[in-house]
This record gives C-alpha cells, sequence and structure tokens, in this order.
C-alpha cells in the first residue's frame, strides 16, 4: 500500500500543480453555471424548433424578426434605425446590419436614411419593437 | 485512432471534392452530395489498413485511470449530447458560414452564392461552409454534430500519439488537459472554424514529429495533409509556415527526400487553393512569397518612423490582454517543461522550437496589424481564438517531459 502510494505521489503532485494552474475557483463557478445554462433547454424544451431555439438565444430580437418575415414581401426593403444598443443587450443585434440582413434574406436591408421612400422602418423603445411601412 | 483520422481526412476530401466539383460545373445538390461522399469513402477504406493506429501497450489496470477514461468520456458525451441539440446560433457562423452554406444548398452553386453575398463571402475558405450544406442536402436541421466529432477525433488522435510515448496514466491525464484548454471544449459547441483549424494544424505538427521518430512515410503526408487543411479551413493566419519548416528541417537533415516530395505533393495544392480561388476572383494574385516580404517590408519601414516604440509597447500591452492572459496556465506549463527539460539537458528541440515560432509569428503579426490596420485594437477575442492551437502543443510537451522524468526516476 505504502509503495503503491509512492508510486503515485509523483503522479497526484502533477494533477494537483496541473489542476490549479488550469482551473482557478472563479473559473471553476463560471463554468459550471455555463455549463449547466446550456444543458438545461435540452431537458426543458427537447423537441424545440429551430426558431423556437433561436428565440431562447435571442428573446426579443429573433421574435421580431419573425415577425418582420411574415409581415413584408421578399423584396422588402427594411430600415434599422440608427442605433447603439450595447453588447449583449436584447435588441443588440438589431444594430448589426449584417446580422439582421442574414435572418432576413432575401429582404434588403439598409440602415435608416433622411431620404427612405418605400419600406418598412424597424423600431423599438423599452418595452416594445415594430415596423411601420413607410408610404 | 485510425477512425478519428479517417473522420478528419473524410471531412477534407469531401469538402474539397464539393468545391471541385461545383467548380467545374457539377451542381451541388443531395444525389450528388452522396455521390461525392461515396467517393470520399473509397479512398478512405482503402487508406484505412496503411494509417497508424492505437499502440498496443498492456498495462495493469489501475482505478486512477478507469476515473480518468470516465472523465473523458462524460465530457465527451455532453459535448455530443448538446452539439445533437444545438443549432448554429453564434453572429459571425450566422452571418457568414451558415449563411454561405444556406445559399449554396437554394442555388446549388458556389458561384451563385458567392453573388448573393457580395465580397464577404470570400473571408474565410469554405471548409466549414461546405459541410453545413452537405448535412442541409442529406435533410439534417443542423450541422452541429460534425463540430463533436472533430472534437472527439482530435480527443482520440492526441490521446494516441501521446500514449507512443507515455504511459497510459499520462496520457489520459493530457487528454483531460485538453479538454480543459482555454476554449476547446466551448468551441466543440459552438460553429466557429476555429477548433477545426486547431485541430488539423497541431495535429499536423504532431503527425511531423511523429514522422521524425518513426520515419514512416504515412506520418510526413499526412502531418502535411493535416496542415494544409488548417490553410483550407483559415487562410489568413500563417502558422502552417512553422509546420512547413519543422518538415524540411526534419526532412532534409535525414536525408527523407522521398517523404519531402509527397509532403509537397499533398500540402501545397492545400495551400494555394483558396488565396489561388479569390486571385482568380479578384484578378489579383499575390504570392506567399511577396506577401512575407511586404510583411517585412511594413515592420522594417515602421521601424524608423517615430512612433514605433510607442506602437511596440501598446501591441506588448494588448498581446499580453490577449494572448498572455488568457493562455497563462498553458504558457505557465510551457515555462516548466522548459525548465524540466533544461536541468535534465534532454530537450524536445523540434517542438519546442516550433511553439516559440508560433508564438513569435502572431506577435509580429499583432505588430504587422497594428501597423497597418486602424481597428486592430478591436479584435482582440479573434486572436485570443486563433491561438488555440498552442494548447495541445504545450500539453504534449508537458506530457512528454513529465513522463521522462519520470523514467529518470525510475533509474
Amino acid at each position: 500500500m505504502v509503495n503503491k502510494i509512492s508510486r503515485y505521489s509523483h503522479y497526484i503532485l502533477w494533477i494537483l500543480i496541473t489542476f490549479l494552474i488550469f482551473i482557478r475557483v472563479k473559473s471553476i463557478l463560471v463554468s459550471s453555471s455555463n455549463f449547466i445554462k446550456t444543458l438545461e433547454p435540452i431537458f426543458q424544451h427537447p423537441f424545440a424548433t429551430t426558431d423556437e431555439k433561436l428565440t431562447m438565444k435571442y428573446p426579443r430580437y429573433y421574435p421580431l424578426i419573425q415577425e418582420i418575415k411574415r409581415l413584408t414581401p421578399e423584396d422588402a426593403t427594411i430600415y434599422l434605425p440608427i442605433v447603439n444598443i450595447e453588447y449583449g443587450q436584447p435588441l443588440w443585434a438589431l444594430g448589426q446590419i449584417q446580422m439582421t440582413q442574414t435572418l432576413l434574406y432575401p429582404r434588403t436591408v439598409k440602415k435608416y436614411s433622411e431620404e427612405l421612400t418605400d419600406g418598412y422602418l424597424v423600431f423599438y423603445t423599452d418595452t416594445t419593437q415594430g415596423i411601420i411601412k413607410l408610404e | 485512432m485510425r477512425l478519428a483520422i479517417s473522420y478528419l481526412l473524410g471531412l477534407s476530401l469531401l469538402t474539397l471534392l464539393m468545391f471541385g466539383t461545383n467548380l467545374l460545373g457539377l451542381p451541388l445538390n443531395t444525389t450528388n452530395s452522396l455521390l461525392l461522399f461515396a467517393l470520399t469513402i473509397i479512398p478512405l477504406i482503402i487508406l484505412y489498413p496503411h494509417l497508424p493506429s492505437t499502440p498496443k501497450i498492456s498495462t495493469s489496470p489501475s482505478k486512477l485511470n478507469k476515473i480518468l477514461k470516465g472523465i473523458i468520456l462524460v465530457l465527451s458525451l455532453v459535448v455530443l449530447l448538446n452539439d445533437s441539440y444545438r443549432i448554429v446560433g453564434e453572429w459571425d457562423s450566422l452571418t457568414l458560414y451558415d449563411f454561405r452554406a444556406r445559399r449554396i444548398v437554394e442555388t446549388g452553386s458556389i458561384a451563385k452564392a458567392a453573388e448573393i453575398q457580395g465580397s464577404y463571402f470570400y473571408s474565410y475558405p469554405l471548409f466549414t461552409s461546405l459541410f453545413h450544406s452537405f448535412t442541409y442536402l442529406l435533410g439534417f436541421s443542423s450541422p452541429m454534430l460534425i463540430y463533436g466529432l472533430i472534437f472527439i477525433s482530435f480527443l482520440t488522435i492526441f490521446y494516441s500519439l501521446l500514449r507512443t510515448h507515455a504511459n497510459e496514466f499520462l496520457s489520459l491525464l493530457g487528454t483531460i488537459l485538453l479538454i480543459f484548454a482555454p476554449h476547446l471544449f466551448w468551441h466543440a459547441q459552438i460553429a466557429y472554424t476555429n477548433l477545426a483549424y486547431a485541430t488539423y494544424l497541431s495535429l499536423g505538427a504532431l503527425f511531423l514529429l511523429e514522422w521524425k521518430d518513426n520515419k514512416s512515410t504515412i506520418f510526413a503526408i499526412l502531418g502535411m495533409f493535416f496542415t494544409g487543411t488548417s490553410v483550407w479551413v483559415r487562410s489568413t493566419e500563417p502558422f502552417w509556415l512553422g509546420n512547413l519548416l519543422l518538415f524540411l528541417v526534419i526532412g532534409v537533415s535525414n536525408f527523407r527526400f522521398k517523404d519531402i516530395f509527397y509532403g509537397l505533393l499533398f500540402f501545397y495544392p492545400l495551400q494555394q487553393l483558396w488565396k489561388r480561388y479569390v486571385a482568380a476572383m479578384f484578378h489579383n494574385v499575390e504570392s506567399t512569397v511577396s506577401q512575407i516580404q511586404g510583411s517585412v517590408a511594413t515592420v522594417a519601414t515602421a521601424a524608423i518612423q517615430p512612433t514605433f516604440l510607442q506602437l511596440l509597447s501598446d501591441t506588448i500591452v494588448f498581446f499580453t490582454h490577449s494572448i498572455v492572459r488568457p493562455y497563462a496556465p498553458v504558457l505557465l506549463l510551457f515555462a516548466i517543461s522548459l525548465l524540466m527539460q533544461l536541468t535534465k539537458r534532454r530537450l524536445s528541440l523540434f517542438l519546442i522550437s516550433l511553439i516559440i515560432f508560433d508564438l513569435l509569428v502572431s506577435f509580429i503579426g499583432t505588430y504587422v496589424f497594428a501597423i497597418t490596420q486602424s481597428y486592430w485594437r478591436e479584435i482582440p477575442g479573434s486572436l485570443e481564438r486563433m491561438m488555440m492551437f498552442i494548447s495541445p502543443l504545450i500539453i504534449y510537451v508537458f506530457i512528454i517531459t513529465i513522463d521522462s522524468t519520470k523514467k529518470n526516476y525510475g533509474q
């Protein structure tokens, strides 16, 4: 038994060193909570569709995208408000023309300008969001 | 290990075939994709018996090893479970990699998809986009499982390569460290190119090191094919250069010219592929040598500017923030390995030189970027992810260092 312990003591020492280096207490806590969070939806909504999964990921933004798709024809021009929403906020992606263009394809997505004539303007407030048809 | 190598080889071959045949006019639809899949399988079946396998070394069963195996198995299953549920949802993957894939599926043509997206389409090679397309053409709603399988193949090959040099316990420990290394576990569950890049580039280097010891041509071919595939995944980073230099130094110093020929045969076309394609699209061809010359000229010009020292110090701060700090645990392992190897006077010279070379390239690259791009400070996350490939190399050197120390104790 003593022999066995001394045989493995070298290894145990290295395990301790490497794990102490790799995983600090704070990062263990952060990763564990993130880890559990990522697994949660699998058990809560096992049969969710792609749209439902994207809604879980972008709770206010993706329903708005779906609503715009529902209300506008595929050849419509969608104007985004000039916004600077902080990263991580629910509607952050609204300020990212590339992302919105991707999800609204084949519609054309442009930033709001004074010269807009025909199309749809996206608006949002703290609690609501939607689109206005420009005549 | 053979299955894992075949999987990674197959992914590369399949996407290359999809790309090549589509450029020649074959539309990408379900039938053609299945045909190309069958065409990919044939060379793999022929090659399979010649691929290296996990060494079968009999050891006495140990509880500790069983626990480590259990941890690896559970974490691998978690990745697979998560990937079988997840969708492509991250910003870059939605706007570029997956968008390209969906347009390719819709139009059946890479050229038409490029027309729809414009110049952004050419930012990165099509490796991940084409396997996304493949899964959509087969009727799957998400390609995420492919990423999980890349990760598991990576772990399997890494373990097997370690096992040829270290005992079972240390090889398992190294594999667990790889799972916990910065970013890798998380990237097995998102649709970015960084995991595939790290996998192909670092395994390419490890195969080349195996070729040095083993002398079998298959390791030279695998090493260079994997390195070439890393350029097919992400073409902007110049880290393939380290693997190529390693390959040439080992080959020339051991007079293995036939292997050098085969290695280059499998590397060069892949290294050139995307660059040539983009150049043809934009009618602008710049050779690799002139790109390197351009970078050297940029640094040399900057060195005589009055702002040189200020920019250099800014780059050091940025580099420390984006590379040294996030990779501190891994870099610490590297420092320990180096110290132990120096005291024992038994240096893994090739691998250590490669790691130092890659770190230097990343620093110089950041500096060149700082000189040439005004927005250079806005990409710390990108630089951090780009360096994911360094962890496997460092963990590998760390484990073989401990193993050689243990052998010394034994003696």
